[in-house]
């Protein structure tokens, strides 16, 4: 009976993650990654962004294998070079560690990691472009202040 | 190094017309190249010498060390698909795959099946009976499957519809994950494949004038938009490449790295196709 069981589980295929669902649907929807290739950043970064994105949101969860590089590349339609550098620079801020032969799997407190680092950048990218475009638009910090609290 | 070495090439046709002018460059092995140039500019020329349909006026081309010329086993390591169909048009796409596999024994009758139900290509049908599209899917089937070490794709895309297009470019990433062969495109389709290449090899009225790597290329130059005086003012003295105004608002191309842009000038980086706009207008 237990060697039944367990026989039953192996065949089971793996549930998929919901990042492997919203891929797959991706794919087969034959729709590629957004990636603007007129933004300012290189490729890879976007793609570390975008894996960092999904690791924020938990479409792949902490300990979750990551997709390879060359399914990266099919999807998003990159060179594999541009997805394993992508991928690397994730590996080399310890988000994501390879086991050899297996794959690539996000780390563990990799979430909280890249959380504190986008608090620390929050400013930069987003208040200060806020700011610098309401002084365009001529409107005061207060009045930004204001627009906030209305904010419900 | 293992690649394909063209040196110092020229070509001449009919005496007068110079398609290439002293041209050398490398394609390396394991790499995916776009091959670049505005129509007439020696594209196509380039690849039927370094598959030595024709031949050079003067210079030589080297296969992984081996000339080319008329050199079996240099030969056997390059596929070409080019617009011209070299193969009886009275021929079925299936005895054309077993005819390649002659040539090129690697070549995975297998995979070439299920490729061509990928495109919904009927492998029955005769290479003369098939429509624009089809054509150049049932060329695209043959020089996916080879699995020749270099293969060189004149035009792969042509008459192929967005989703073909799509499925082409997937399954040729996924083929070079898989192979780690060398694939060169040659495409005016420069947008759809900027992401895919590795390597751009730019030729401009046959001569070579870039040979980067992508990243590099696109890390060169870069756009700044705003009000025509402010760019006016910053452009002066720097190399513009090109400019663009509509209305009050005005677009340069500028080579170099973008440093401090003065506050209501937006920088941009140059797209691939672009860059190539300008490089070769």
């Amino acid at each position: 009976m237990k060697n039944r069981g367990k026989k039953k589980r192996q065949d089971d295929r793996p549930a998929l993650t919901d990042f492997e669902v919203w891929m797959r649907a991706r794919q087969e929807g034959g729709e590629g990654m957004d990636i603007n290739f007129e933004s300012d950043k290189p490729i890879y970064i976007q793609l570390a962004d975008w894996l960092c994105d999904s690791i924020i949101s938990g479409a792949i969860k902490e300990g979750d294998q990551i997709p390879s590089t060359t399914e990266i590349s099919v999807t998003c339609k990159v060179n594999p070079a541009t997805a394993l550098k992508g991928v690397n620079m994730l590996v080399d801020r310890n988000i994501i560690y390879k086991k050899r032969g297996l794959g690539m799997f996000v780390s563990e407190g990799a979430v909280e990691k890249l959380k504190t680092q986008r608090q620390s950048d929050f400013f930069d990218t987003y208040i200060r472009t806020l700011l610098d475009e309401a002084e365009k638009l001529g409107l005061s910090k207060q009045d930004v202040i204001d627009l906030i609290n209305n904010d419900n | 190094m293992r690649g394909i070495e063209v040196r110092n090439i020229s070509k001449t046709y009919n005496k007068k017309n110079m398609a290439l002018d002293d041209v050398s460059v490398c394609f390396e092995y394991g790499k995916i190249y776009g091959l670049l140039g505005r129509n007439g500019a020696g594209k196509s020329t380039l690849i039927n010498l370094i598959c030595n349909r024709i031949f050079p006026t003067s210079g030589e081309i080297f296969v992984d060390g081996d000339p080319v010329r008329e050199n079996d086993k240099a030969l056997s390591k390059i596929f070409t698909m080019s617009e011209n169909n070299l193969l009886p048009p009275n021929m079925k796409f299936n005895k054309a795959m077993n005819l390649c596999k002659i040539f090129y024994p690697d070549t995975d009758l297998d995979y070439a099946a299920k490729l061509a139900e990928k495109f919904g290509l009927d492998t029955g049908k005769k290479l003369g009976s098939f429509s624009t599209g089809y054509k150049s899917i049932s060329k695209i089937v043959m020089a996916l499957s080879c699995n020749a070490d270099y293969v060189f794709f004149d035009e792969p895309v042509l008459g192929l519809d967005p989703n073909h297009r799509d499925l082409f470019y997937k399954e040729m990433i996924e083929r070079y994950s898989e192979t780690g062969n060398t694939f060169v495109i040659s495409t005016h389709l420069i947008d759809e494949c900027a992401n895919l290449i590795e390597k751009a090899v730019i030729i401009k009225n046959g001569r070579l004038i870039a040979n980067e790597e992508t990243e590099q290329i696109l890390s060169t130059a870069f756009t700044v938009t705003g009000p025509v005086a402010l760019v006016d003012k910053f452009i002066e003295g720097k190399k513009v490449l090109g400019m663009d105004t509509i209305g009050g608002i005005k677009s340069a191309y500028i080579m170099g790295k973008a440093e401090n842009v003065p506050a209501g000038l937006e920088v941009s980086s140059a797209s691939l196709q672009s860059l190539f706009i300008q490089l070769t207008n």
